[in-house]
């Protein structure tokens, strides 16, 4: 089963990033801090009436634009439209549905549905009502391959009718049932079954909003990505409407008059695209008021700049250490952990992992602004990530006498280890992307050294984001690699399934187990639907990982935003469905001290 | 003359031919494809294959070649896999953005470089022609990005007398507005890139000056009576300016290409700003169309140079 926001990051973000030692379990106990970061800021001043917001998106590229989640995979666009884009639902602070959104859902286990009751207020921005047809309409698109939408996954599929749909066998989709008509407020999903994942956002099985039927009804499914209507005419469901779009550059925000929630304080935002080069300059002459995905090189420096308060939230991410254990069986869609290396033995792996100081690179290259990963849950996932679990710190010595049990044995001629005449040596598929790169490779390299274990770079260099992914993502590509780092931005769903499932073929290392396969389906089970047993299941797949060691988490991280003085109600803690309504300004021009 | 162009024009097409091959196999060779970026779990590999077959990109590069070839002769080149718009109408969005800066990049360059020059040949070994000598040397010799950089600062964040981003601003309401908000983004990129543009026409232009003053035209016309003023400008500066007219043809098309490194920093959606984009996405149609783009405009300004040097100067058109 595919999960719905789950991305893997590209070089630079996956590697730019280590660093920080200061994230641990702890903090999390305190909701207001994270590391040392508050997730809020409290600004001692009231707001002002009215005044505008303006957001600088730190990007080098102009965003795409396109409206349409399900024609989207664009975070820039993302984040510039999240103004006047709302979902179906609101969440708790654990990505749990509640109630109070646009619309309500109700999942009936044993009739396996799922019902969504749109409010009896719920309207578009131009004032027409929302009806159930347009939530319909979202599932048409997203699963008729002429509309081009990269969205229909299996997950979505176990929606009855749905794959018969997408492959053109049927015409309507049959377990998408509209009891009222279309113009009803209601939609019932049929399933082939129901899982413990449909009760969190993000979970793929479904989709979370609804798109402007009557605006789109007469554009084919081919034009629908490069309509004006879906470009830079959208009609949209938030706080706030589109006032003006200059494509690619900057989006200026209204009040929308037919919000259902509570109206705003501001009287609108600004959105522009700012290259990561100016971003500093731009914060010390006051510029913006906030700055998004502002980059973890420009920390130090945003830190400094007096008017801004910084204020951080976990990221929903983790990087690990991949060990290349088999191979990925195309035709039957499986992977075989069938490798001959001397990997396949437990205690080298998890030497290796102890070998690495991954806290010393962090130190150095992070800004405190990432930690060592202990399992592949992040802690935002407070339930389900195991905090007793032990991360793979810096423990030379124990490395060492993990691979004597091994039987690897130093030579103290060649300072590497053998055993029955063979040296310990791995090819390292290190990968580009960022200023650091080289030398935390070269770092991490050293330290398997002193332990007796050679470690070669993959063709004696690193390698670059797309040869790195087509290396992953094609079976027949050369697969003598030993080990690779790989990095995942996460769903709020945090089954993993799809990252290490025995189908899963983003299970880079390939490494399958009757155990792994067991936990993994204990997860998603149906005895999952309660929450205790889904939780325990959870921390006994996090130790097995850490006990297995068929791939070392390497790092967790937080993201930072720099806010104006005097910008008010700002919050990033989770589950804050009225945070947009709630920032306010307490002048009318940004402050610089 | 007329035999000259159609020459020229003919030539061009086997010209463009060899490099629209070249660039699509050189292509085949950047690692990745246009769907790379989008490889997450969320997206089924196999539907990534589908997706990647239905764009034709498994197809051997030479049936893909002969298919964009074809599709280009018939205007169409291809649909952008990043923005998902149409290769035609992304260009058609940055063109106009592209032109006005370079028009603008363009006539400051020569309005501050001619002068410079003339000051300093008239001047040489003064204070005047050392400093406009120092200052070319150093806006030669200095990164581009540390200039556009400084005065991005200085002018956009110090004296906030400029857009630091942008093409127009949000704010800008009507047709009117609209315009002279464009003109207001691009003065300061355009002087930033007629600050370091000026180095090649003052050097030309300063030599050639310096030069012909010494030829016996110049000493018969001093020795017939002919006032100073007008031997200079008459006789002198026209002369001159002969090396400048051979790279003048460069000159009108690169109105249109755009500068990659100017866009880029000042975040100007323009052509160039557009070309970094496809190459860091890997957007091939985009790249093979820039490319293309970019390789015919040299073409016809290789022979607008020829043209205007025959010409402003009938020794060429003789030969």
């Amino acid at each position: 089963m595919k999960k719905n926001t789950i991305k893997f990051l590209s070089g630079s973000a996956a590697l730019g990033t280590l660093a920080g030692t200061f994230l641990s379990a702890a903090p999390l106990a305190d909701a207001a801090k994270v590391g040392k970061f508050d997730t809020a800021y409290k600004n001692p001043k009231k707001a002002i009436k009215g005044g505008t917001l303006k957001v600088a998106e730190v990007s080098e590229t102009p965003f795409v634009g396109q409206w349409l989640g399900s024609l989207s995979d664009d975070a820039t666009t993302s984040n510039v439209t999240a103004y006047a884009n709302e979902g179906l639902f609101w969440t708790d602070s654990s990505f749990k549905f509640i109630k109070g959104g646009l619309a309500n859902l109700k999942i009936d286990k044993e009739a396996k549905t799922a019902t969504i009751t749109l409010r009896d207020d719920a309207k578009w921005s131009d004032g027409q009502p929302i009806v159930a047809k347009d939530i319909e309409y979202n599932y048409e698109i997203t699963g008729n391959p002429k509309s081009g939408s990269s969205r229909f996954t299996d997950a979505l599929a176990n929606i009855k009718g749905y794959a018969d749909y997408h492959d053109g066998k049927a015409d309507t989709i049959s377990g998408v049932e509209l009891p009222d008509g279309d113009n009803g407020k209601k939609v019932v999903l049929h399933f082939d079954q129901v899982t413990p994942g449909m009760y969190q956002s993000g979970n793929g099985y479904f989709l979370e909003e609804a798109v402007p039927y009557h605006q789109l009804k007469d554009i084919k499914f081919e034009d629908l990505a490069k309509a004006k209507e879906t470009n830079t005419e959208p009609v949209t469901t938030g706080v706030f409407r589109v006032k003006k779009i200059v494509p690619g550059e900057s989006i200026s925000y209204e009040r929308n008059p037919y919000y259902f929630g509570k109206k705003p304080k501001l009287d609108g935002v600004t959105v522009s695209i700012l290259a990561p080069s100016k971003a500093v300059a731009s914060a010390k002459s006051g510029e913006y008021d906030i700055y998004l995905d502002a980059g973890n090189s420009n920390y130090p420096k945003f830190s400094k700049v007096s008017g801004y308060k910084i204020v951080g939230q976990l990221d929903n991410y983790f990087s690990a250490l991949y060990y290349n254990l088999g191979h990925f069986d195309a035709e039957k869609g499986i992977n075989v952990t069938d490798r001959e290396t001397p990997l396949n033995d437990v205690k080298v792996r998890q030497a290796l992992g102890y070998a690495r100081n991954v806290t010393q690179v962090q130190k150095k290259f992070s800004n405190g602004l990432a930690s060592l990963a202990n399992t592949t849950i992040p802690p935002l996932f407070e339930k389900f990530a195991n905090k007793d679990v032990k991360a793979y710190d810096y423990q030379p010595k124990k490395a060492a006498k993990l691979l004597d049990e091994a039987g690897w044995k130093l030579n103290k001629k060649t300072g590497i280890r053998e055993k029955d005449g063979k040296k310990l040596s791995f090819v390292y598929l290190g990968r580009s992307g960022s200023a650091n790169s080289e030398t935390v490779a070269q770092n991490y390299i050293q330290k398997w050294k002193a332990v007796g274990v050679e470690v070669k770079l993959y063709k004696n260099k690193l390698i670059d984001f797309n040869t790195y992914v087509s290396m992953m993502t094609d079976p027949t590509a050369d697969q003598n690699w030993d080990f690779t780092d790989g990095a995942w931005s996460l769903s709020s769903e945090p089954s993993q399934s799809d990252l290490f499932g025995a189908r899963a073929p983003y299970n880079f290392g390939h490494f399958t187990s009757d155990k792994l396969t067991s936990l993994l389906k204990n997860i998603d089970s149906e005895k999952s639907l309660d929450e205790s047993y889904r939780i325990k299941q959870f921390h006994k797949y996090q130790q097995y990982v850490h006990d297995e060691a068929f791939i070392i988490p390497t790092s967790f991280n937080i993201s930072y935003v720099p806010v104006n003085k005097r910008v008010t109600g700002y919050n990033l803690d989770f589950g804050q469905n009225e945070k947009l309504s709630n920032i306010g300004v307490s002048s009318k021009k940004t402050v610089t001290k | 003359m007329w035999k000259l162009i159609i020459k020229r024009v003919l030539l061009m097409i086997p010209q463009l031919l060899l490099m629209t091959l070249l660039v699509f196999w050189l292509a085949k060779f950047m690692p990745g494809d246009p769907f790379t970026g989008k490889f997450s779990p969320q997206l089924d590999l196999n539907q990534l294959r589908e997706m990647r077959k239905a764009a034709g990109l498994d197809d051997p590069w030479y049936v893909q070649y002969v298919r964009w070839i074809g599709n280009v002769f018939h205007g169409n080149f291809g649909e952008s896999f990043v923005m998902k718009k149409d290769v035609t109408t992304l260009i058609g969005q940055r063109i106009g953005n592209t032109v006005m800066l370079s028009i603008f990049g363009l006539i400051l360059t020569y309005l501050i470089g001619i002068p410079m020059a003339v000051a300093a040949a008239k001047k040489e070994g003064k204070f005047i022609d050392n400093f406009f000598l120092t200052f070319t040397s150093i806006t030669f010799g200095i990164p581009a990005v540390i200039v556009y950089l400084f005065l991005i600062f200085m002018f956009g964040y110090m004296l906030h007398w400029f857009p630091t981003t942008g093409s127009v601003s949000l704010s800008a309401e009507g047709p009117i507005q609209i315009f002279l908000s464009r003109i207001y983004h691009v003065i300061l990129p355009a002087t930033a890139y007629a600050l370091l543009g000026t180095v090649g026409i003052f050097n030309y232009l300063r030599v050639g000056l310096l030069d012909t003053r010494n030829l016996d035209f110049i000493k018969t016309a001093r020795a017939k009576g002919v006032s100073e003023k007008a031997i200079f400008w008459k006789h002198n500066f026209r002369n001159s300016v002969l090396p400048l007219a051979q790279g003048f043809g460069y000159q009108i098309v690169s109105i249109f290409g755009g500068a990659v490194i100017l866009e880029t920093i000042f975040n100007f959606p323009g052509m160039g700003q557009l070309f970094t984009n496809s190459v860091t996405t890997n957007d091939s149609a985009v790249i093979t169309t820039l490319i293309l783009f970019s390789g015919f405009l040299s073409l016809v300004g290789a022979m607008l140079s020829d043209l205007i040097l025959a010409w402003v100067d009938p020794r060429v058109r003789i030969s």
